[in-house]
């Protein structure tokens, strides 16, 4: 019996044994891996941020009209931004290279995932870049106007615009990637329309006699404002 | 050659009119109101070129009111009359525009054609939505060409002080500034044209077409300046014109004018940059009494609107003026309603700095125009006051002390148009 107990011991202390022999080499090569991807990314880090300072990325950036990217992290430059969405990209790639070393099953299974995770994201990029930039034309756009017709809370209006838009986009963004699913639909559409609904009941009932006024002021300064001036 | 359509003379006879010396031509769309005495001084224009054979022609976008059948009527069985169709396109009639007819673009072409096909040695255009004019006009818009040998005729209308202030404010003084020769109204409604400008026109027609659209007038004096033709100035006296009804966005008067002047300025950077100083141009016509009527101008709105803009538009104005300009902007913003003085070097500074940003884009070009408005608005005030105590005979030397400072300051506009980072930080 206890020559038994000892075979059995000694089966499982070599299966452990050749377990650990056959693993070591994988977690050796996955070290190894992360070991070259760091040093990679220091690499491209240093070449990228001279090459996007020499092309002026973050100016151009400003002149394609995306300041609201800098805006997201006002401590970070959008070069800088740009640098560590490469870097994570890297070390991302390093990582699977590396889990492939250890399970090559498994590595492969993430690897599809991903992939067919990968137009949602790309999806969900574009809504962001579309949604900031059309936010910012039609809060660019309100404010202008709203001065333009003197109304004294022009930046108030356009900021409200914005925020409207952002919202929507972050909404639409979300579904792509499907984060959420019903919550996010559900939660903007309520809050949505809880807005839409306060701002009514607000001009409805609660500020009725104070937009009359604003109005016939509005009404009376646009009568008088160029009387008797013809500009051509 | 585009197709100008029908040629009809008066009483519906459709023989084709084969040659004449003189074509006054009226680009007309839905102006039944206005037509008849416009045409009826049209007529007894032409007496005065008794030696010359002399066409007026209706250029109608296609009326569907009595214009058409009110102009015949008042010509009363006038022989030479040319009755064209130009072409009115769906972006014309979608247009909000500033204009006294849709597609003027498209009619100054049809004109241009059918004065080349006649063969004409001078052309006239007179515009509708006016309410009264003299004979006299087409004389002074005509004779310098066909007796004096000049190619381009532009308008000098009489205007009220307080008038006009977008030309004499920012027309007038950067064209003066930039393309050297001191052409008081570059854009008008009544122009004189000799056949080898038109000539010119319509074989070199490199301006871009939205800025065609919205000012064809101008397009056509820069081309006068720029093609080297021998300019003339005719006093017309004033042009009561109709109000229209509602008054235009003051944004969109801008855009379409000041903005088409930008987009001219881009165009054509090669030959201003070259220009030094400004030269007058010969004036002919009559001398009129200066302005009868002293209309009073309320500037607190357009001093009220200044001081929104500077709270709210800081951030776009930011993106356009350098930081010292912002500065004065806020001293400005801090003056009494009373003493409020925009100092022309500073007015000038921020055109400059507009036109520049007009060309780099750095905010969608309506929006640019847009944030203009109040500083505009602040400029018109400051201009008022500057000029509600002073003599009739006095204003112009106002508006000259600024086309100097405009003068003064193009070194300024260069620099920034070769090296624009280099005064924003």
């Amino acid at each position: 019996m206890w020559e038994q107990i000892h075979g059995l011991v000694l089966q499982a202390s070599d299966r452990i044994v050749t377990g650990i022999a056959n693993f070591l080499p994988g977690v050796l090569a996955l070290i190894v891996i992360i070991a070259i991807t760091v040093m990679l990314t220091v690499i491209v880090r240093m070449a990228l941020r001279r090459f996007l300072r020499s092309v002026d990325f973050d100016g151009m950036v400003a002149r394609w009209g995306f300041p609201e990217i800098a805006e997201w992290s006002p401590k970070h430059s959008p070069s800088l931004m740009a640098i560590r969405l490469v870097n994570w990209g890297i070390i991302l790639i390093g990582i699977l290279m590396g889990v492939n070393a250890l399970d090559a099953t498994l590595t492969s299974m993430l690897v599809v995932r991903l992939f067919e995770y990968i137009p949602h994201v790309v999806a969900a990029i574009i809504v962001l870049a579309v949604g900031t930039f059309a936010a910012r034309f039609l809060a660019r756009s309100v404010l202008i106007s709203a001065v333009n017709m003197r109304i004294q809370s022009a930046k108030l209006i356009s900021l409200g615009v914005k925020w409207m838009v952002m919202v929507l986009t972050a909404a639409m963004a979300l579904e792509q990637l499907q984060i959420g699913g019903q919550i996010v639909t559900l939660s903007f559409a309520i809050l949505f329309g809880g807005i839409v609904l306060a701002l009514a009941l607000a001009l409805g009932l609660g500020s009725k006699e104070m937009v009359s006024r604003t109005w016939e002021k509005q009404d009376q300064s646009e009568d008088t404002k160029d009387e008797g001036l013809q500009h051509l | 050659m585009p197709e100008t359509g029908i040629l009809i003379q008066s009483g519906g006879q459709t023989q084709e009119i084969v040659t004449a010396d003189i074509l006054i031509a009226i680009p007309t769309y839905n102006n039944a109101d206005t037509i008849g005495s416009l045409v009826r001084a049209a007529r007894n224009g032409v007496l005065q070129f008794s030696t010359y054979k002399t066409v007026i022609m209706l250029a109608d976008g296609g009326s569907e009111d009595s214009t058409l059948e009110r102009a015949r009527e008042a010509l009363g069985g006038w022989e030479n009359l040319i009755q064209v169709l130009y072409p009115l396109y769906p972006i014309h009639r979608l247009a909000v525009s500033s204009q006294a007819i849709p597609g003027r673009d498209s009619a100054f072409q049809t004109i241009f054609s059918t004065a080349e096909r006649l063969g004409v040695k001078a052309c006239c255009i007179i515009e509708p939505g006016i309410k009264s004019l003299t004979p006299d006009w087409m004389g002074s818009l005509v004779q310098p060409i066909v007796e004096s040998g000049f190619d381009f005729v532009a308008p000098q209308y009489l205007r009220h002080r307080y008038e006009a202030t977008l030309i004499n404010g920012i027309i007038y003084p950067m064209v003066r500034a930039l393309f050297g020769r001191q052409i008081r109204q570059p854009i008008g409604n009544d122009f004189g044209f000799s056949s080898a400008f038109v000539r010119h026109c319509l074989s070199e027609n490199t301006w871009s077409r939205d800025i065609e659209r919205y000012a064809v007038d101008l397009c056509t004096t820069l081309e006068a300046i720029h093609g080297g033709f021998k300019l003339c100035q005719a006093l017309l006296g004033p042009r009561p014109q109709f109000r229209r009804e509602p008054p235009l966005d003051l944004s969109t008067v801008l855009f379409e004018t000041a903005g088409s002047l930008f987009g001219l300025v881009e165009q054509t950077a090669e030959h201003w940059q070259r220009v030094r100083g400004s030269e007058p141009v010969p004036s002919f016509g009559l001398r009129f009494d200066a302005e009868h009527e002293n209309p009073t101008i309320d500037i607190k709105p357009m001093v009220e609107k200044f001081r929104l803009g500077f709270a709210n538009l800081q951030e776009i104005w930011g993106m356009i003026l350098p930081p010292a300009t912002l500065l004065e902007l806020k001293k400005l913003s801090r003056q009494a309603d009373e003493r409020f003085l925009f100092p022309d070097d500073l007015w000038t500074r921020i055109i400059y700095d507009f036109a520049v940003a007009y060309r780099l884009r750095t905010i969608g070009r309506e929006h640019l125009m847009g944030a203009l408005t109040p500083i505009y608005l602040a400029w018109v005030a400051s201009f008022i006051l500057s000029v509600r105590e002073v003599r009739p005979r006095q204003v112009p030397g106002r508006i000259e002390n600024l086309c100097k400072t405009y003068e003064a300051q193009k070194p300024y506009l260069i620099s920034r148009w070769r090296w624009p980072d280099r005064f924003m930080p």
